[in-house]
Order: C-alpha cells, then structure tokens, then sequence
C-alpha cells in the first residue's frame, strides 16, 4: 500500500483557515504526494480557500459548502464522500503532523487486522476511552480505558479524531449525523463500537500534534457554544446524562 | 438484598466455599442471590463436594480448568441481573462484624461512590496509587474520610459495587495473577469511586489450595509491561 495511491487525508474546518493551512502545510511535509480533501463550511471571509489560496491549490479538493456552519458531522461526510482512495485520515483543523504520525506502520497494523477505526494520539490527548451505559441505560459513561491490548494497540470504545479507517466504513455504514453540529465525538464512536460492533483501535505509539487554534472570538468561538448539540446526541440513544471522564454529570 | 449478587469465584477450596455460602445466609436476614463460578478440577468441584451448600446457591457454573480468577469474575458480571454485587475470596466468610445490609445500603447512601469495600480481617484498609512513570507505588492512605469510610484508589479484595461500573473496567483476562493492581490501576485511570467502610470486616481464614502456585513473574512482567512502568511497590 502506498500514501500516494490508497489514503486520502480529510479535514474539515470551520473559520480557522490559519489552522487548516498549518496542517496541509504539515501534511505535505511529512507525507510525499498525499491527498487532502477540505470541507470547508465558514463565513465566506474566513475561508480556507480565500485565506490560503496557494496552499488550497495544492490539496486535491476544496469543497464549500453553500451552507455557512453545516456542522461538523455533515462537513466531515462530505469530505468522506469525496474520497476516491480505499483508505482515509481523518483530521481536526487544528492538528498538526509531525514525524510522529508514522502513516506506513499504521497502514499496515491496519491491512490484515480487526481494526475497522484506527486512531491514534494526540499530543497527551486522545488516549484509549470507553462508553459505558450506567444506571440501567440512562447514563453514558465515557471513561479511559481499554477492552484489550497487545503491545502499543489498545482495542476500545472511542479514539481520538485523527484516524484510519475505509472510506465505505464510514459512507456505507457509520455516517456522522448530519444534526449534531458539534458535541458529535462520542456520538459518533458510540455507534461505531456499542451499536454497529466497528472494532475501534489506538495506536498509543503514533501521534499527531493537537496545537489548539483558539479562533476568532466572535467569529470561531459562537459555534463551539452550543451545547444543545449535546443534549441532542444524548437524547438521541436515550440517555437522560453523561458522565465525563473527570467525574462531571452532564444533564440533557 | 434481592438487588444484589454475592459473587464467588472459586478454585479448589470447596469447603472454604461453603463456609463463605452459609455465612452469608446465616447472617443477611434477606440474603442476596449467590452465584459461583468454580473452574477447578473435576475431584475438586464445589458442587461435587459440597453438594448441600451448591443446593442453596442461584447458580453454580463450571467452567474449563483454570481459567483464572479475571475470567471467573468477567463470567459473573456478565451472569448477574442485579444492579448491584457483591464479589470476595472463596475463603472469606461473612460474620456479624460484616453488617452485610448495612454496608450495601452505605453505598446506595453515597452517591459519589461506585464501590465500597470492608476490611478483610484486619488488613485491607484504604490504600492509595501514585505512578512516576516507573514505579508504581501501592501505599496506606485516603484521600478523604467521611464517617468511616476512606475514599481512596485501591482496596482489597471483599466489595460491594455496582454492576454496570464494573462492566466498563472489567479484569484483564490475560493476568491470572496480578490482576488485583491492574483492575485497580484502570478504575483510577477511569475515574471510579471507591471506599472503605474500615468498621465492616470479613473474616478472612487463608487456605492455599491444592496445586496453587502463588509465584508467576510472567504475569507481573506482562501487567508491568502493559502500563509501561518496571516495578510496583506495595508499603
């Protein structure tokens, strides 16, 4: 398997262009003739493609979306749509690739395995979590930890945003839910490992770089400050809590 | 205690296990169900030995040889239809220093709490974790104490918790030893509660089994290994 000819990197952002233009910068640097897919849906001011134009002549794909703030779900299926590789990487807009991401090592843990998702760290982040339903189905609880380890492979419920993972995992079966703008995480992950039995994966050895970009206040900030998507997610699978990972109850 | 599943996995200790058994009826005025899970030897079977004490049992399970006592208690947790359960050592006993009901119902008063523990004769108080990266430390202590309970991250062996928390950590099946640090080490990292109410005890009346091998370095290399750390040091 080659990065050039099986794997296609997508991004999707939103009024971060400084961010998204950082990772292509990345990608291509550590990654020789990889292809990137952007979905793009922000202000028409704050696009990557206005903002950074050499930079998006050089991804494979820019797609706008004629909808400002689609959400996250949607944006990261069209992107997923738009792959015509067997294999795909999936990015947040403000990671970062450095050596650490090593793309031939997880291409092959993941050719020949069980690994239907297989993400990997970031920075100190993103390590192996699990989704639990508690209290009789009412509340998810989403904790550290594993189902299974063998060396640096860590089999459990939810992984980090950066992963691998075929193309027609995701479009055939395993789609975002286009409703939940964001807050879309677990909601995603619950699908894949509790109800649609993927077998999720974390290579704890390989790594991106999460360089959080903290966006424009009154342009980036207003869409991450919504957590009705939370209680959508929650609602959606019956769950009347959530119990984070350091102990908080989150009410729907 | 109908909501509640005293839970024994057990090896080769057939009268221990009947012992444990009629303590419990004998001092829980509403006894909880009781299963077992016993992955001993034909000759050396709970059920075939003591025949009388399996009778009063909900469920007696035989299983493979050896399977070990991660196996063992996965196999309960995914047998129990109780909310809540309670698992010990096939050699310990309940006495009227266990206060049984009242324990659990100590648990079901304090919401934060996922388990909660009793001495085990006068060992197993609070004890917490701490980790360099290198060694893992296993030492006496609390992080909190409210009325007799030590709110900590590691205790010993005889707990009431709730199913479904126990269901997301579960114990590693590839240690059949060592497994004890590990379980507790993920519930740490996860994020359980857990206590110890130092004023309930079980007895706790050791019997090695026949053909037990207490020394397997394998395992602590293997859980050593998987938490990237060279040592543990228990104080």
């Amino acid at each position: 398997m080659s990065i050039a000819r099986d794997v296609t990197f997508c991004i999707k952002t939103i009024a971060r262009p400084w961010g998204c233009a950082r990772l292509v910068r990345s990608i291509h640097a550590h990654l020789d003739g990889a292809k990137i897919i952007v979905a793009d849906d922000g202000p028409k001011a704050h696009r990557f493609s206005e903002k950074y134009p050499q930079d998006a002549a050089r991804c494979q794909e820019v797609i706008n979306i004629d909808t400002v703030d689609v959400g996250v779900g949607a944006g990261r299926n069209a992107a997923v749509d738009a792959v015509e590789t067997e294999l795909f990487f999936l990015f947040d807009d403000d990671h970062v690739v450095t050596e650490s991401l090593d793309m031939p090592l997880l291409m092959q843990r993941f050719q020949g395995s069980d690994i239907d998702i297989l993400s990997v760290r970031q920075g100190k982040g993103g390590k192996p979590h699990m989704l639990t339903p508690i209290m009789d189905g009412q509340r998810i609880w989403v904790h550290k930890g594993e189902r299974r380890r063998q060396g640096p492979l860590a089999w459990c419920d939810m992984g980090s945003n950066a992963f691998l993972a075929r193309a027609e995992t995701i479009t055939q079966g395993n789609r975002w839910d286009d409703s939940i703008k964001i807050f879309e995480h677990w909601e995603f992950f619950y699908r894949a490992s509790r109800l649609n039995g993927l077998k999720v994966c974390v290579a704890t050895d390989c790594s991106v770089k999460h360089r959080h970009v903290k966006g424009s206040k009154k342009i980036y900030q207003p869409f991450r400050d919504r957590s009705q998507f939370r209680s959508l997610g929650l609602k959606k699978h019956g769950f009347r809590s959530m119990r984070g990972t350091s102990g908080g109850i989150f009410h729907a | 205690m109908r909501d509640v599943t005293f839970c024994i996995k057990t090896i080769h200790r057939p009268e221990s296990c009947a012992a444990l058994v009629r303590s419990i009826l004998k001092h829980c005025p509403e006894p909880p169900k009781i299963h077992v899970v016993d992955d001993g030897k034909p000759e050396h079977r709970f059920k075939t030995r003591s025949p009388d004490a399996a009778e009063l049992c909900d469920r007696v399970i035989e299983t493979d040889y050896d399977i070990g006592l991660s196996a063992g208690r996965n196999l309960l947790l995914d047998t129990v239809k109780t909310p809540k359960v309670i698992f010990t050592d096939d050699d310990h006993e309940v006495t009227p220093e266990t206060r049984l009901p009242l324990l659990v119902m100590k648990l079901d008063r304090s919401h934060d709490l996922d388990m909660l523990a009793a001495m085990s004769g006068d060992r197993e108080g609070p004890r917490m974790m701490r980790s360099n990266g290198h060694t893992l430390r296993i030492f006496p202590g609390a992080y909190h104490w409210d009325e007799g309970i030590g709110r900590c991250h590691y205790v010993g062996n005889c707990f009431v918790a709730y199913t479904d928390i126990l269901q997301g950590i579960r114990w590693d099946e590839s240690l059949k030893m060592e497994e004890h640090w590990d379980f507790f080490w993920r519930a740490k990292v996860a994020g359980l509660c857990c206590g110890v109410a130092t004023d309930h005890v079980f007895a706790h009346n050791h019997v090695d089994p026949p053909e037990y091998v207490r020394h397997r370095p394998e395992y602590a290399r293997a859980a050593m290994d998987k938490h990237g750390i060279k040592r543990v040091k228990y104080r």
